[in-house]
């Protein structure tokens, strides 16, 4: 069985947490940053390189999309939003390792949940 | 942010355009909010991740548009080709650098031993006649040895009797005394008897050679310069032909200038005529000249060998006491210049040769792994329709690009390294200070270079432009093309390379213990803070004269502040010509009460005449009787010190103090008595054996040959110049032969086999090096391949043990294979440093293990940090990538 949204998996790294941070609203590139670095713990910190070529390359796949800037907003900057398409696939994935993630504890690899 | 700002010109364009204001934005908000809570490291760290993320952005997005061009140019030019190469080989740095370095590593090393033996093995000889040339040495007829040098008398019936050469001459080593500006300077002269210049076919480069009169005694007060002696010493005045000089207080008239190129005998400053002197048949046994002869049109060196063998034996006839088993010896002079130092110089082009291929099987290994990795493109390019041989065509195209980066890099090298080399290099390695890259040296590494990239990149080119579609296609997204083969072929290539490290470190290894067993060779005397300083004083009126000379000399020396005592004597031992010339005197003696061997049969021994406290300064112990004193004076009874090894042999078992000896030297050979044994001396470096040595003390048998043996607080080396102005001081009239200190000089006998041994260390440790690096880019990518079995492994519950087992016993199975192969080749291969030990078997048992065990870490370290790598692979990460 095949899932349209399937090509688009595994995602990188980076990738599903650009994905994350745009899950609750649209946000612009330095919220990303802020966001993953908060969600992380500090852990992923993403350089604009690094950032960019994740936008670019999510924007040429048709999972996120450049929105308008909310009211009130600085209005030099550029907001990102999800897809329908981008949400399928955020879902999928995150599935996909929620699978792994039992796998792993079939295995005793991870403790069983308690 | 200015760097950062320059560094977003790496990205692709239509990237730029669209995000680069958001970029600088962004990373201006993050800089602003982040500045104030970060320390300069961390401010360090901030900036340094930001540029490092911009490049490898735009290495990884101009890799994806390659790929895609790649797919479109199929078939154009060759421009086409080069363009593509270079690009592909810009945008993978990491490879492109590592291989550069490679292959210039081999490269370099490569050409510079080369234009080491191209100097001194492979360029013709500035003499027109010199593949006629031959040079003569006495030999034994008894044990057909080679001894000494040949007599003045010798050579001249030779060059009257022999027709198959013509003309056989003679030098003789001579000093010069020139007197410029008031003080007296040594020329290093050869006295050389008629046909001399004719034999070598040399013409001069200013003026003369000699005339036939000036052969004559009485017209020979004429001397040829040397280019080095009149560049020094005349500032290169072409108006010094014709003009006198003074030389040993007389006038020379200065005749003629010979080319740069002219240095024979080595180190020869100026040549004077030899007429033959009327005492010369009466010391027929002076054998210490240098004898060359020249063959005659259509004679060859064996038919003039054979007549050499009969005038030898007809005169051993004759004169039974001088010439009873002298035989003599022609070497081709080419074979006389370069003597042995053919065999390390072999060796060591045999090792680059090797440091060599191993750089390529390194660069080859890479360029397979490479390969493999491309091949889905490759493949793919195949389908679309390019022909096999324009993927060859292209594949080569990278490896000639990469090797001639790497010749850049080798001929960078070979400068740095030929300087080294001259700087290493023994002073008697022939022809050295002629060392220099030149056109041929340029076009040897041109050739290298290209071999290089023929054997690096061939192979993998074959492989690639031959893909198999459907395979490759089927193997998946890694487009890996039988990295199973691939693994397999690069496996071999770094058993081999660490079989080929291990010869090598064999070799270097056994060089080294010899190095150090030589070392610790006794040398029956101490020359630390000892300095050698040699005059030759003959230009004395009186012996009493010359007896001031050296009494006010000593005076002079012993108020220099630091200097400790000064001794005495004729040869200093470990004298080696060089800058302290060794007077050889063998001399035969007779022992009293004892029945005399017939003459020219008798024992001899290598005579000396010492100052009573020469013993003392060079701490050789006595061993029995006593040492000369202050008594044995002229007028007290003679006697004489022997060392060991003359009393082991002609007084076995017993204690030969108070025998009387004759030693036949000087014209009145008078029976002295043996005071006392001293212990044995190495004449000649450390590697050599003692001989049966006398010494008689200066007080009784004088000699105006004296090198001032001085003892110093300290280094000697400093005390060179004081000590040669105390003689000055003494005499300014006295020129200085030479000075040196005696740890330089017994160096001077081991810098040969530095030079080799350092060399052969450096490149068995490059080999070592590079062999590593082999080894760990070939099991970082095969733990590469294997990132998802290793995390499917892991997320089954395999342990980490199990993991670093697995990559463990690849490594472990190349190293262990290369390093037993290595051990049987070296056994077989030794055997050509068998001349160059020094008591150590070619087979040395804890040479090979302790080198096997050095390669054996070394490559456990090659495993242990891609098994390390393989150890953190985060199982689910593994997996998501599948």
């Amino acid at each position: 069985m095949t899932h349209p949204t399937d090509r688009y998996l595994p995602l990188t790294h980076v990738a599903y947490h650009v994905l994350l941070a745009l899950a609750p609203e649209a946000c612009h590139g330095y919220g990303i940053i802020k966001d993953v670095e908060a969600r992380t713990g500090g852990k992923l910190v993403l350089e604009a390189g690094t950032l960019y070529a994740a936008i670019k390359r999510l924007k040429d796949d048709g999972l996120l999309a450049e929105t308008t800037t909310p009211d009130g907003a600085d209005a030099r900057r550029r907001y990102y939003g999800l897809t329908p398409l981008g949400r399928q696939v955020l879902r999928a994935e995150s599935e996909r390792l929620a699978d792994l993630v039992e796998l792993a504890r079939a295995a005793h690899v991870l403790p069983a949940r308690s | 942010m200015r760097l950062f700002r320059v560094l977003l010109r790496a990205l692709p364009r239509d990237f730029l355009l669209e995000y680069r204001e958001e970029m600088e934005r962004v990373v201006g908000e993050h800089w602003a909010e982040v500045r104030g809570s970060l320390g300069p490291m961390g401010r360090a760290r901030f900036w340094w991740r930001q540029w490092r993320a911009v490049l490898g952005t735009a290495v990884r997005l101009r890799r994806e548009r390659e790929w895609e061009v790649g797919m479109k140019i199929g078939n154009q030019g060759l421009i086409q080709d080069v363009r593509y190469a270079l690009r592909s080989l810009v945008l993978r740095p990491g490879f492109t650098t590592v291989t550069v370095l490679t292959l210039g590593l081999g490269i370099g090393a490569t050409t510079a031993i080369f234009s080491t033996v191209r100097t001194v093995l492979l360029r013709e000889l500035p003499y027109p006649n010199h593949e006629r040339v031959v040079t003569l040495f006495q030999t034994d007829t008894r044990t057909g040895a080679r001894t000494e040098g040949v007599s003045a008398a010798n050579i001249r019936d030779l060059d009257e009797m022999a027709t198959r050469l013509d003309p056989v001459a003679v030098a003789e080593p001579w000093s010069l005394d020139l007197l410029l500006e008031g003080r007296a300077e040594t020329l290093r002269a050869w006295a050389v008897s008629q046909g001399y210049f004719r034999i070598l076919g040399v013409e001069t480069s200013l003026g003369r050679t000699f005339t036939a009169d000036e052969y004559v005694e009485g017209n020979d007060k004429v001397v040829i310069l040397g280019h080095r002696s009149w560049t020094g010493r005349f500032g290169g005045d072409p108006s010094i032909v014709g003009r006198t000089v003074t030389l040993n207080g007389e006038g020379w008239l200065v005749v003629g200038v010979l080319p740069e190129s002219f240095r024979f005998p080595d180190r020869a400053e100026a040549w004077i005529p030899r007429p033959h002197r009327p005492w010369d048949d009466q010391s027929r046994g002076a054998n210490f000249m240098t004898g060359i002869g020249l063959l005659a049109d259509g004679a060859s060196a064996s038919q003039a060998q054979a007549e050499v063998d009969r005038i030898t034996a007809g005169l051993a006839e004759a004169h039974p006491r001088t010439n009873a088993s002298v035989g003599m010896d022609l070497t081709p002079l080419r074979s006389h210049l370069l003597g042995d130092v053919g065999t390390p110089l072999v060796i060591l082009l045999s090792t680059v040769a090797v440091v060599l291929l191993i750089a390529c099987a390194n660069v080859a290994g890479l360029m397979l792994a490479r390969g493999a990795q491309r091949s889905r493109e490759f493949a793919l390019r195949g389908a679309l329709g390019a022909s096999g041989s324009r993927l060859f065509f292209q594949v080569s195209m990278e490896s000639l690009l990469l090797a001639g980066a790497g010749c850049g890099v080798g001929l960078a090298l070979t400068y740095g390294g030929v300087e080294a080399i001259r700087w290493l290099a023994p002073g008697d390695l022939p022809r050295i200070d002629e060392l220099r890259v030149d056109g041929p040296v340029l076009l040897f590494a041109i050739l290298v270079a290209w071999l290089s990239a023929f054997l690096s990149g061939v192979a993998p080119s074959l492989r690639l432009s031959r893909p198999d579609v459907s395979q490759v296609l089927a193997e998946g997204a890694r487009g890996t093309l039988g990295g199973r083969t691939v693994s397999a072929v690069r496996r071999r290539l770094v058993v081999a390379e660490v079989a080929a490290a291990v010869v090598l470190l064999i070799g270097a290894g056994l060089l080294m213990r010899s190095y150090g067993g030589i070392l610790d060779e006794e040398l029956g005397f101490d020359p630390r803070d000892r300095l050698a300083v040699q005059v030759f004083a003959y230009d004395y009126e009186t012996p009493e004269e010359q007896a001031q000379f050296v009494a006010s000399a000593v005076g002079e020396m012993e108020a220099i502040p630091g200097v400790l005592d000064v001794a005495l004597t004729t040869s200093v031992p470990g004298a080696n010509d060089a800058s302290v010339a060794s007077i050889e005197m063998e001399a035969p003696f007779t022992i009293a009460d004892r029945a005399a061997p017939p003459e020219g049969q008798e024992p001899v021994a290598a005579i000396s005449m010492v100052s009573h406290d020469l013993f003392a300064v060079l701490g050789i112990p006595l061993v029995s009787g006593r040492a000369f004193g202050p008594t044995d004076d002229a007028t007290a009874p003679r006697v004489v010190l022997v060392n060991e090894a003359l009393a082991r042999r002609h007084f076995p078992g017993a204690d030969p103090v108070g025998e009387r000896i004759t030693v036949r030297y000087g014209r009145t050979p008078q029976p002295a008595e043996i005071v006392g044994v001293v212990a044995d001396v190495r004449p000649l470096g450390h590697e050599s054996e003692p001989r049966p040595e006398a010494y008689l003390p200066l007080t009784q048998v004088g000699s105006g040959s004296l090198t001032f043996v001085v003892r110093t607080a300290g280094d000697a080396a400093p005390f060179a110049g004081p000590v040669t102005e105390a003689i000055w001081a003494a005499n300014p009239a006295q020129a200085v032969w030479g000075s040196t200190t005696l740890e330089t000089l017994l160096g001077e006998w081991l810098k040969e086999r530095r030079f080799t041994l350092v060399l052969l260390s450096a490149f068995a440790l490059t080999a070592l090096l590079l062999a590593a690096v082999g080894m760990y880019g070939l099991i970082a990518f095969s733990v590469e391949q294997r990132v998802a079995e290793l995390g499917i492994r892991r997320a089954l519950g395999g342990g980490r043990g199990d993991i670093l087992a697995l990559v463990i016993k690849e490594g472990a199975t190349m190293a262990v294979s290369g390093v037993v192969i290595g051990l049987g080749v070296s056994v077989v291969l030794t055997r050509f440093l068998e001349s160059m030990l020094f008591n150590v078997a070619t087979t040395d048992t804890s040479t090979y293990a302790l080198l096997a065990l050095l390669v054996l870490a070394v490559a456990a370290f090659a495993t242990l940090l891609p098994a390390v790598r393989a150890l953190r692979i985060d199982p689910a990460s593994a997996l998501r990538s599948e």
